[in-house]
C-alpha cells in the first residue's frame, strides 16, 4: 500500500506544481521589439511598436504599429487589436522615449508597469528621440537589418567605444532613484539615416535637462572610470594659423591606453570642492603637423591643456543645469556625510556651487610605428 | 503489486516447483548392462538423437555400452579416444585397468541424475556388465563458432577477441590475462530444465567476500526453468528491476572483464552467452571503455568529457527545446530567436508533438537499422535522411531546428560506449519532454532532481551505484571525468568495497637517469 500512497502523494505534488501559467509557442507570439513612447501636438501619448514578421508570404521582415493609449499596459490593448499574435515584452530590445516626454517633469511613472511586470525585460537600452518618434519607427532601410537589431547594435557598438551609454531599465532605474548622482541616457536622432547623437543629461527627477554631443559624451565616461574597450579622440593642440586650414593641419587623434580618474572630495567654506586628477596612457595614432614643430614634452603639455579645457567646460555646462552625471554626490556621500547629508535633497544646487578642480596628466606611450627624429 | 503477490504465493502453495516427471535423485544404477540399458531407455523416451552403442571390451571380454547424444558430442573423440581403446586394444601387463581410454577427463557415477545430466551435457557414459559405477568421458563437442572481433563494444586499441557462446573458452579469455592462482571461480547451475552453468570468477584476496555472498545467494534463490542468456539473468539478479539504468555491466570484451577482476569486481561468466555480467556495478563504469586506457590519458580525458556532456545532451536537449519554445523564449539570444520563428513559423504542431513525432522516427529508424541485412540496411540509412533531413522540413511538419536537435541527441546518446545505459538515456528524455511541455523549466527542474534523487539511491549488489558522485569519494575521481595517467592511479576504486585497496606503487616514469 505504500508504493500506492507515495505514487498518489507525487501525482498530487506534480499537478499542484506551479508552473510557468501559460504556454504559448513562440509563432504565435507577437514579439515586441521596439517600444516607443511620445507625445502628439496636443499633448496625447503615443505608442508605436515594432515586431518580426515570420511568415514567408509577409514582403517585409516587420511591421509596426502606431495607437493612442492611455499607458503601456493600456496599448496592449490595442496592439493586440492591431496585430496576430498576442503581443508579448519579454524581448524589448529598445525602448524609444521621446524627447517632448522627456521635457515634462513627471514623466518617469508611466514606465511603472515595465518595472512591476517581471516579463519585461530588464536589460532593455532606453534611448532619447530628438524630434518624432514616429520618424524612427517608420525609417526601414532595405541595406540595414532590422531597427531593432540596427538600433540596438548601435548603442552597443558605440558603448564599446565608450561614445554612448547602454542605458538599460535597471541603470535608469537606479540613476532615477539615486540621490548622488543624475541619470543620462543615449540619444539618437533620424536625419537621413538614424544616427548616434550623444548623450541626453536628465535631471534627478528624469526631466531632460542637457544635451552632450559624442565627443563630450566619451570624456563624460571617462570621468567615470567608464572606459571600455578603446576611446580615440582627436584634439587641435596648435592654434589655427592657416585661414582655410582644408586639411585640419593642427590636430592630433590618439588611442587612449589605460586613463585613470582620481576624484577627491573636500569640503571647504561651506561648499564642496572636488579635485579631479585624470592619468591617460596614450598611443598617437595620427599626427597631421610636421614633428619639428612639437617636441615630446610640448606636446604632452598641449594636450593636457586642451583636454583640461575641454573637461572644464563639460563640468561647468553640468554645473549649470544643477545636474550630477558624473556622480560626485557619490563621492561626497563617502567622503564628506555630515555635509552631504544636509544638501542631499538638492544635491544639484550644491554641486552647481562647489569648486571643482582639474588635471590632466599625459603619458605618451608610443607614437606609432614611425620613426621619430 | 500486493494482489499479485499473494496470488503467486498461492501458487506456490498449490504445485510446488518441479519440472521432471520421475524423481531420480536417490536412485543408483544396477550392475546388470540391460536394465541399465532398460532405463537409459525410460529416460531418454523418444529422443532419436541418443546413441546405444553395445560392445564387448577387448582388454576384459566384458559386454559394455557406450551412451551419448549425438551432435553434442565430438565423434572423433569418441571413436579415436574410446571406441578404438575398448575395442581393440588390449595391454596383456595390465589386467586390471580394464577401462582404458586417452581421455583426459573420466569421472565415475552411479548416481542416475549425474549420469542423465552427463549425458545431456554432451558427455558419453560408458556402463560395464557387472558393475556399480558408470564412466563418464568429457567429450563435449557442440557446433560453435569461432572466436571473432567484438560487435559491438569494438575498440581500437584493446584487445580483438570476443567472447563467445562456449563458457570455457570465455573462462578462458579471462585467465589469459590473470594467470594468478587467487582467481577463483565458483560454479553454479541455474534453471531446472535450462541447466545452465554459471562460473563466477574473482580474486579471492581482493574482492569482498559480502558482494560475493550477494551475488552467491541471488543466484541460489533462482527458481526458472530456464535462462537464455547473461541480459535476461541480470533481471533475475539486479537490485532494482523498476530502474531505467543497468545495475550490471554485461561485456563481450574479455580486456574489459578482466581489467573489472583487478579492480576488485566479480564477474559472472553465463554458459552460451556471448557476454558476462559484471558487478557491482557504478554509474561510472558505463561511461568507460577500453579505449581510454589505449589512448594517451590527455585524449581519453577529452573523450570521457564528451560523453558525460552528451549524456546530459541526449537526455534534455529535446526537453530543453520544448520548454524554450513553448515557455521561455525570453533565454534565447534575440537574433537566434528570430530564425527559430521563422523556421518554426510553417510547421503546424506545438513543439511537444512536433518534438515527438522526430524523436519517435528517429528510434524506429534506429531499431529498423538493427536487425535488418547490412545490405538493406544501408536503404533505411538513405530513407531515414532524406525523410528526417529534408522532405519533413520542406513539408512543413517540423522545423530545421528541430531537426537539428533531434541529430545531436541521437549523436550524443550513441557516444555512450555502453549499449544499456546509451538505450536507459535514449529513454529517459520522453519523460523529461514530457515534463518540459507541462511545466516548462520548472517540469525540467524536478524531471533532473527526480533523476538525480534515483541515481543516489541505487544499489548494484549492495553497493552505492551512484559512486564516487554519491557517496563522494575524491580518490576515486581519479579515473572519471578525467583519467588520470596510469601510473598516478594506485589504488582501486573504493566503490568495489575490495578488501584490498593498494594496486600498484607510485611507478612514475623519472625520465632519463642516467
Amino acid at each position: 500500500m505504500k508504493r500506492w500512497l507515495y505514487a498518489t502523494l507525487f501525482i498530487f505534488l506534480i499537478v499542484i506544481l506551479s508552473s510557468c501559467g501559460k504556454k504559448a509557442p513562440l509563432e504565435d507570439l507577437t514579439l515586441a521589439l521596439i517600444l516607443g513612447i511620445d507625445l502628439d501636438d496636443k499633448n496625447n501619448l503615443v505608442f508605436y511598436e515594432i515586431n518580426p514578421v515570420f511568415s514567408k508570404e509577409a514582403k517585409k521582415g516587420t511591421e509596426s504599429y502606431e495607437v493612442k493609449a492611455k499607458t503601456i499596459r493600456d496599448s496592449r490593448r490595442l496592439f493586440d487589436a492591431l496585430t496576430t499574435g498576442e503581443v508579448t515584452a519579454g524581448k524589448i530590445q529598445v525602448l524609444l522615449v521621446g524627447k517632448r516626454v522627456l521635457q515634462h517633469e513627471d514623466w518617469f511613472p508611466i514606465l511603472d508597469t515595465v518595472y512591476r511586470n517581471p516579463t519585461f525585460s530588464m536589460s532593455t537600452r532606453v534611448v532619447t528621440v530628438d524630434g518624432p518618434v514616429s520618424k524612427v519607427v517608420v525609417h526601414n532601410p532595405e541595406e540595414k537589418p532590422q531597427l531593432s537589431l540596427h538600433l540596438k547594435a548601435l548603442i552597443d557598438k558605440n558603448y564599446d567605444r565608450t561614445r554612448a551609454v547602454k542605458g538599460t531599465l535597471q541603470e535608469l532605474h537606479r540613476e532615477i532613484y539615486e540621490k548622488g548622482m543624475t541619470p543620462f541616457i543615449s540619444e539618437v536622432k533620424k536625419e537621413k539615416n538614424i544616427e548616434l547623437a550623444g548623450i541626453s543629461l536628465l535631471d534627478n527627477k528624469g526631466k531632460y535637462a542637457q544635451f552632450l554631443n559624442v565627443p563630450e559624451s566619451t570624456l563624460l565616461l571617462m570621468l567615470q572610470n567608464k572606459k571600455r574597450h578603446e576611446i580615440t579622440l582627436t584634439i587641435p593642440v596648435l592654434p589655427n594659423k592657416d585661414e582655410k586650414n582644408i586639411f585640419h593641419k593642427n590636430v592630433i587623434s590618439f588611442a587612449v591606453n589605460k586613463v585613470k580618474t582620481r576624484i577627491k572630495p573636500g569640503y571647504k567654506q561651506n561648499k564642496f570642492q572636488f579635485n579631479i586628477s585624470i592619468t591617460l596612457t596614450i598611443n598617437i595614432v595620427e599626427r597631421l603637423f610636421p614633428e619639428e614643430k612639437l617636441n615630446n614634452d610640448q606636446l604632452t603639455a598641449a594636450i593636457e591643456k586642451v583636454l583640461k579645457k575641454q573637461i572644464e567646460d563639460l563640468i561647468k555646462k553640468i554645473q549649470k543645469k544643477k545636474i550630477d552625471p558624473i556622480g560626485l554626490g557619490l563621492y561626497a556621500r563617502a567622503y564628506q556625510y555630515t555635509h552631504y547629508k544636509k544638501v542631499e535633497n538638492k544635491w544639484g544646487e550644491a554641486l552647481a556651487e562647489s569648486d571643482v578642480n582639474v588635471s590632466v596628466k599625459i603619458d605618451i606611450n608610443s607614437n606609432g610605428a614611425v620613426i621619430q627624429k | 503489486m500486493l494482489f499479485f503477490r499473494n496470488y503467486r504465493n498461492k501458487q506456490r502453495q498449490q504445485s510446488s516447483f518441479k519440472m521432471q516427471n520421475n524423481d531420480l535423485t536417490e536412485k543408483v544404477i544396477s550392475p546388470l548392462l540391460l536394465e541399465n540399458l532398460a532405463e537409459i531407455q525410460k529416460i531418454f523416451s523418444e529422443t532419436t538423437d541418443l546413441i546405444v552403442k553395445n560392445f564387448v571390451i577387448k582388454q576384459t571380454k566384458c559386454p559394455a555400452a557406450l551412451v551419448y547424444l549425438s551432435g553434442l558430442t565430438d565423434t572423433k573423440t569418441v571413436n579415436n579416444h574410446v571406441l578404438r581403446p575398448l575395442l581393440f586394444e588390449a595391454n596383456k601387463e595390465e589386467q586390471d585397468f580394464e577401462v582404458q581410454v586417452s581421455l583426459g577427463l573420466v569421472k565415475e557415477n552411479s548416481t542416475w541424475q549425474e549420469i542423465e545430466n552427463a549425458i545431456l551435457q554432451g558427455n558419453s557414459v560408458l556402463f560395464i556388465d557387472q558393475r556399480h559405477i558408470a564412466f563418464i568421458f568429457d567429450t563435449q563437442g557442440w557446433p560453435q563458432r569461432g572466436i571473432e572481433d567484438t560487435n559491438i563494444e569494438s575498440s581500437l586499441r584493446g584487445e580483438h577477441l570476443g567472447f563467445t557462446e562456449t563458457g570455457s573458452n570465455n573462462i578462458a579469455m579471462i585467465r589469459r590475462h590473470i594467470p594468478n592462482r587467487e582467481l577463483k571461480m565458483k560454479e553454479m547451475t541455474v534453471g531446472a530444465r535450462g541447466n545452465l552453468k554459471l562460473t563466477i570468477l574473482y580474486l579471492a584476496d581482493v574482492a569482498n567476500p559480502d558482494v560475493l555472498k550477494e551475488l552467491v545467494d541471488r543466484i541460489n534463490k533462482l527458481e526458472v526453468d530456464g535462462i537464455l542468456n547473461a541480459a535476461s539473468l541480470t533481471e533475475y539478479i539486479e537490485d532494482n528491476p523498476y530502474s531505467p539504468f543497468p545495475q550490471l555491466f554485461l561485456t563481450e570484451r574479455p580486456d574489459f572483464a578482466a581489467g573489472e577482476i583487478l579492480q576488485g569486481r566479480i564477474v559472472t561468466v553465463v554458459d552460451r552467452s556471448p557476454n558476462v555480467l559484471i558487478g557491482p556495478a557504478t554509474f561510472e563504469i558505463f561511461f568507460k571503455s577500453m579505449d581510454d586506457y589505449g589512448a594517451r590519458w590527455i585524449v581519453a580525458s577529452f573523450i570521457r568529457l564528451m560523453r558525460y556532456f552528451g549524456f546530459f545532451i541526449a537526455i534534455f536537449l529535446p526537453a530543453t527545446y520544448i520548454a524554450v519554445i513553448a515557455f521561455h523564449f525570453e533565454i534565447v539570444p534575440l537574433k537566434l530567436l528570430l530564425s527559430i520563428g521563422a523556421s518554426r513559423e510553417r510547421v503546424p504542431f506545438p513543439p511537444f508533438i512536433e518534438a515527438i513525432i522526430m524523436e519517435i522516427t528517429l528510434e524506429m529508424l534506429r531499431e529498423a537499422g538493427i536487425r535488418l541485412p547490412a545490405k538493406i540496411g544501408q536503404t533505411v540509412g538513405i530513407v531515414g535522411g532524406i525523410v528526417i533531413g529534408q522532405a519533413a522540413v520542406q513539408a512543413g511538419i517540423v522545423s530545421n531546428i528541430m531537426v537539428i536537435v533531434v541529430a545531436l541527441t541521437a549523436i550524443a546518446s550513441f557516444i555512450i560506449p555502453n549499449y544499456d545505459m546509451g538505450a536507459a538515456i535514449r529513454l529517459l528524455r520522453f519523460p523529461m519532454m514530457i515534463a518540459a511541455a507541462i511545466f516548462g523549466f520548472v517540469g525540467l527542474a524536478v524531471g533532473l532532481m527526480t533523476l538525480i534523487a534515483h541515481v543516489i539511491a541505487l544499489e548494484s549488489l549492495g553497493t552505492p551505484y551512484g559512486s564516487p558522485f554519491a557517496p563522494l569519494r575524491f580518490p576515486d575521481w581519479k579515473d572519471l571525468f578525467i583519467r588520470f595517467p596510469e601510473w598516478s592511479i594506485v589504488k582501486r576504486p573504493e566503490s568495489t568495497r575490495a578488501i584490498q585497496r593498494k594496486r600498484a606503487n607510485s611507478n612514475r616514469p623519472k625520465g632519463d637517469e642516467h
